[in-house]
């Protein structure tokens, strides 16, 4: 490729941004989405009051009574929940195809567990984790597999893999898939294979648009194992796997293949390599979709470390994030709570309307396959290939049903200039019509054909009625209905933890810093009421790592007075008693209002984290009220730290203080901005209307990059020039707030200066009744973890090796508020990781 | 030259971090980030995903991924670059096929919420077009300009949701450019 070098966009290019920012600026989110997902995050904030950091008996509380209940309720657990062996499916001789009344395969639930309040709860973020399950023994060692890169779909696969299906049909190429290869689709016109490779596919048996809907929420997990397992035998699929069933729609399982050593797969995310199956009321398979992982075997047996060793680092990630461990939590429970799709009968005659889609057929002599909305269309469909598939085309035409395959065979089709929309608001009966009135008020329509179950009279915001459909020519034609009860809706989750290990796979031992950490040591002077225990709980390191610091021969004797060696802490851990000298952080001064009427006034110093090991601190001290004017002004601190809340906090106690600039306050600067870099570093350069240029720095000190709408616009911004403050050769600024100017309005005058007063905060009502969430752990078993091959193996290590897929402990549970948690523990022994952490992308 | 994003960018980062700090413990800090942000992350996931019911979703999956995971926060980077770093999590999930009308294939389509007015069409229209224009360029280009026009960005935020030097996010952006130029012109057909 030759393409010219530029560092400028040429006149065009900046035509064409014009245009993309032109419409950006126009798009803006409905207002009611807006309000309702405020509304919804405000019901999920979890409140956590400010209390400082207990000191904390770290061992389980048990009574008597308790442990002999509690050992009662583990037996029963641990048969029940225990995670059997897994048993593979039938070895494909067999030939019989009718269900078996009692699966071999069994249902390993995740989610049928109500854990038993009193089993043995460790202290655990200031709550309590349930362990109501025995930890698994495990094998002395692993293999390690090596992911594949997968084959994309040819014709050839295509066929193989829908003759297994029992799909004899034409095939089609579909355009670009997930990997940027060519897709195949391969349908009789009822069953439906897409197909991107041996591992990626989508099955339907009876092809429907909403058939992730259709799945029966009452089903056992007994029944679906006998479809499942029916399905798989006489679909050709030999392999050995586990089920388990899945929350997020209805009647849907998840089949976990088997590693040839009897374990499932998992990526991030709590996500497994599987097979997704839904099954319907007749307790058929409707929909299989895979989402499998191609891997290697490695070579050789890795040593792993055992449950016990893998759980007390669950615990150790009570307050602080650790290396070696993924954490991942989901929210959120079923897609939707009632789902309704328009369908027409036969043989009668009709319009539809939809996106068209065209797929070439592989054999040239073969029609396209060509659909509407979401229907196999035939007949009259020359041209439609031709049609943007994004605009809606409407068909006349009549749907027959052949050879038990229900398509619309087409006698005319245009474009067509109806609107796709969708209404939500409440539905009413009048005598043997359904009639819609829209959320606002502003409209009726008849819901034709409407089916009979539809919840009626529904009242928003705590449930949502939804109709999406067409308007055509005034008249409402719908094509699906959703309810959603509050509390449903699209689920959320997140994810903690830095990673895992890399791998050290030479055979030669590399030794990791002292447990983990990764600082030097630091001198701590005992002072009275410490004893060893207080100490290294303090500091979040073991008494036996304390003992060994410091050659200690009595493991319960100190003196005040003494001097010990902490071993290195983990990075950003505050030290307690540790004396700091901050020059120049942020002051600030925050009120906080109680519901009950009385306010807390807290003053607090921002640090420049590139300096301090620490960004923020909450300072206490009797001589800070004289501080009152210095709000978000820089102030040099001496102190000592008293103690860390439970948030990580350093609380910091102030001996002495000092104001470098006393008559330093606020200014409005107007200028313009542009981006510049130093040494490979970007940071913007402001340009005041005077004629100066300053570098921008935030308010904490750090080089600041951002730019207001683009480079070039007129800008306001709110700044300190704080004195003899420089950077990259400019004089600094430290921006805290600022504005374009529209230069329609004249805004100078508008803009006053806000940073210099101090923030007020409303307690949110409801505060003082939290209670902590605990968290249940309900299954620990053995697993492999490893990349999603969906995001490309992008994950690989530096030395050009793939990230292996590998050991872990995977610990599952819920939270007492019924979000579903997952920890991932690294199991490998340590003498098979290197101390660096693998390139790893997660949010945070 | 109007401006961009007025409500959102009155106070870029600066006092960001303090406000995602009181976020861990108070609802309404958290609601002013969110408000200042839901913008861009909705923008940068409807003209992805060329559909308002996925765009909703996604946002509302962001969002909450982001209150779930405040804490991790750091003020090493603007806010908004941390935000949509999430966004483009979520959006890379949303293409396994979560809820696909068209299984492993993309749909496009904007239904307004209420009766469709001229205004209301048209915008809909340049949203689908964009969309469709930026299925046309390479993702990677795509990516980097939905970050930066639709998701407000600045190149070096960008730089740290890719994980790329900020001249390859230049690059990046310059020559989409020049491809959606070169090859959809004719379908941008935009009043500005």
């Amino acid at each position: 490729m030759t393409e010219p070098l530029t560092n400028k966009p040429d006149q065009e290019d900046t035509e064409i941004a014009k245009k993309l920012q032109a419409v950006a600026e126009r798009t803006q989110a409905p207002s009611y989405f807006v309000v309702e997902l405020e509304q919804r995050l405000r019901e999920k904030h979890i409140p956590k009051g400010s209390w400082h950091w207990q000191w904390r008996d770290l061992t389980p509380t048990l009574g008597w009574m308790v442990l002999v209940l509690a050992i009662g309720i583990l037996l029963i657990w641990g048969i029940r929940n225990f995670v059997p062996t897994p048993q593979p499916a039938s070895d494909g001789t067999s030939t019989a195809l009718e269900p078996t009344d009692t699966p071999t395969v069994t249902v390993v639930s995740d989610d049928n567990v109500t854990p038993a309040p009193e089993t043995q709860g460790y202290d655990w973020r200031n709550a309590k984790l349930y362990l109501s399950v025995p930890l698994p023994g495990s094998p002395v060692g692993t293999n390690l597999y090596v992911p594949q890169e997968e084959q994309p779909a040819t014709i050839e696969t295509a066929r193989a893999l829908a003759t297994q299906f029992g799909i004899a049909g034409n095939i089609y190429e579909t355009s670009q898939g997930l990997f940027n290869a060519t897709g195949y689709l391969v349908t009789d016109g009822r069953q439906r294979l897409y197909m991107q490779s041996n591992l990626h596919y989508d099955y339907y048996s009876d092809y429907g648009a909403y058939t992730y809907t259709s799945g029966d929420k009452n089903i056992t997990d007994q029944q679906a194992a006998i479809a499942i397992e029916t399905f798989m035998e006489s679909h050709g699929l030999d392999l050995p796997y586990q089920i388990q069933s899945a929350r997020r729609d209805p009647g849907m399982y998840f089949v976990l293949p088997l590693t040839p050593d009897g374990f499932t797969i998992w990526h991030d995310y709590n996500i497994p390599a599987r097979l997704e199956f839904t099954i319907d009321q007749n307790q058929q398979v409707i929909r299989v979709t895979s989402y499998q992982v191609g891997y290697e075997a490695f070579g050789g047996t890795y040593g792993i470390r055992t449950a016990e060793e893998a759980f007390q680092q669950v615990l150790d990630q009570s307050h602080t994030i650790h290396d070696g461990v993924l954490e991942s939590i989901r929210s959120g429970g079923l897609s939707q709570a009632g789902f309704w799709s328009r369908t027409y009968p036969d043989n009668k005659t009709i319009t539809i309307i939809g996106q068209p889609a065209t797929y070439p057929a592989s054999n040239k002599d073969t029609l396209p396959f060509a659909s509407i909305g979401q229907w196999t269309v035939f007949g009259n469909v020359t041209g439609l290939e031709n049609v943007d598939p994004t605009t809606y085309v409407e068909a006349t035409g009549r749907f027959v049903t052949e050879n038990g395959i229900h398509k619309f065979n087409v006698d005319s089709w245009k474009v067509t200039s109806a609107e796709e929309f969708y209404l939500s608001g409440t539905l009413r009966r009048e005598g043997d019509q359904t009639i819609l009135t829209v959320e606002d008020g502003s409209a009726e329509y008849t819901i034709e054909d409407a089916p009979e179950d539809l919840p009626l009279k529904t009242t928003l915001p705590d449930e949502y009625l939804t109709i999406y459909g067409f308007m055509n020519e005034g008249k409402l034609d719908w094509y699906s209905i959703q309810y959603y009860p509050s509390g449903s809706g699209g689920g959320g989750g997140g994810g903690s933890g830095n990673g895992f290990y890399q791998l050290n796979l030479s055979g030669t031992p590399v030794p990791f810093p002292i447990e983990q950490f990764t600082q030097g040591n630091t001198e701590y002077i005992v002072s009275e009421n410490d004893t060893l225990s207080s100490i290294a709980e303090n500091f979040g390191v073991t008494l036996d790592q304390l003992v060994a610091a410091n050659n200690l021969p009595d493991a319960d004797h100190v003196l005040t007075g003494q001097r010990l060696i902490i071993p290195g802490l983990q990075q950003n851990q505050p030290v307690i008693g540790q004396h700091i000298k901050v020059e120049r952080g942020i002051f600030t001064i925050t009120t906080h209002r109680k519901t009950d009427g009385s306010q807390r006034v807290e003053y607090a110093l921002y640090l420049n984290p590139e300096l301090y090991p620490f960004l923020y601190a909450i300072l206490e001290g009797s001589n800070l009220e004289d501080l009152q004017g210095y709000h978000n002004r820089p102030v040099d601190i001496w102190g000592t730290i008293e103690s860390v809340d439970q948030n990580g906090t350093p609380i910091v106690n102030v001996e002495r203080y000092e104001i470098p600039f006393p008559n330093l306050d606020f200014q409005l600067m107007e200028g313009t901005q542009r981006m510049t870099q130093l040494n490979g570093q970007q940071f913007t350069l402001f340009t005041a209307s005077e004629g100066t240029t300053y570098a921008q720095i935030t308010s904490i000190g750090i080089p600041d990059s951002t730019i207001l709408g683009l480079e070039g616009n007129d800008v306001i911004l709110e700044v300190l020039a704080v004195p003899g403050e420089t950077f990259g050769g400019y004089p600094a600024l430290r921006v805290f707030s600022g504005e374009t100017v529209n230069p329609m309005e004249n805004q100078s005058t508008d803009l006053t200066i806000t940073a210099n007063q101090p923030h007020v905060m409303d307690e949110a009502p409801g505060m003082e009744e939290y209670t902590p969430t605990s968290a249940t752990i309900e299954k620990v078993e053995l697993v492999y973890y490893g990349p999603d091959p969906l995001y490309g193996n992008q994950n690989g290590n530096a030395d050009g090796t793939p990230q292996y897929i590998q050991p872990a402990w995977r610990f599952y549970g819920h939270y007492s508020n019924g979000d579903e948690f997952e920890f991932l523990v690294q199991a490998l022994k340590q003498e098979f990781l290197l101390p660096e952490l693998a390139p790893y992308r997660r949010p945070g | 030259m109007t401006t961009l994003f007025t409500e959102q960018t009155d106070s870029p980062r600066m006092d960001e971090i303090q406000l995602a700090r009181e976020a861990i413990s108070n609802v309404d800090a958290f609601a002013e980030l969110y408000r200042r942000h839901v913008t861009r992350v909705y923008r940068y996931h409807i003209v992805h995903t060329g559909n308002l019911k996925d765009a909703e979703d996604l946002t509302s999956q962001t969002f909450i991924a982001a209150l779930e995971g405040i804490r991790s926060f750091r003020g090493n980077g603007s806010f908004a670059a941390w935000i949509m770093g999430i966004a483009s999590r979520k959006k890379l999930m949303y293409f396994r096929g979560r809820r696909p009308e068209f299984p492993l294939d993309e749909a496009v389509g904007y239904p307004s919420p209420s009766l469709p007015t001229d205004k209301a069409a048209v915008q809909r229209l340049q949203i689908e077009a964009v969309s469709r224009a930026l299925r046309q360029i390479s993702p990677e280009r795509a990516e980097a300009i939905s970050l930066s026009f639709f998701g407000g960005l600045s190149n070096s935020e960008i730089s740290r949701v890719l994980k790329k030097s900020e001249a390859a996010i230049k690059m990046l952006v310059s020559r989409g450019l020049q491809d959606l130029r070169e090859r959809t012109s004719q379908e941008l057909e935009v009043e500005l």
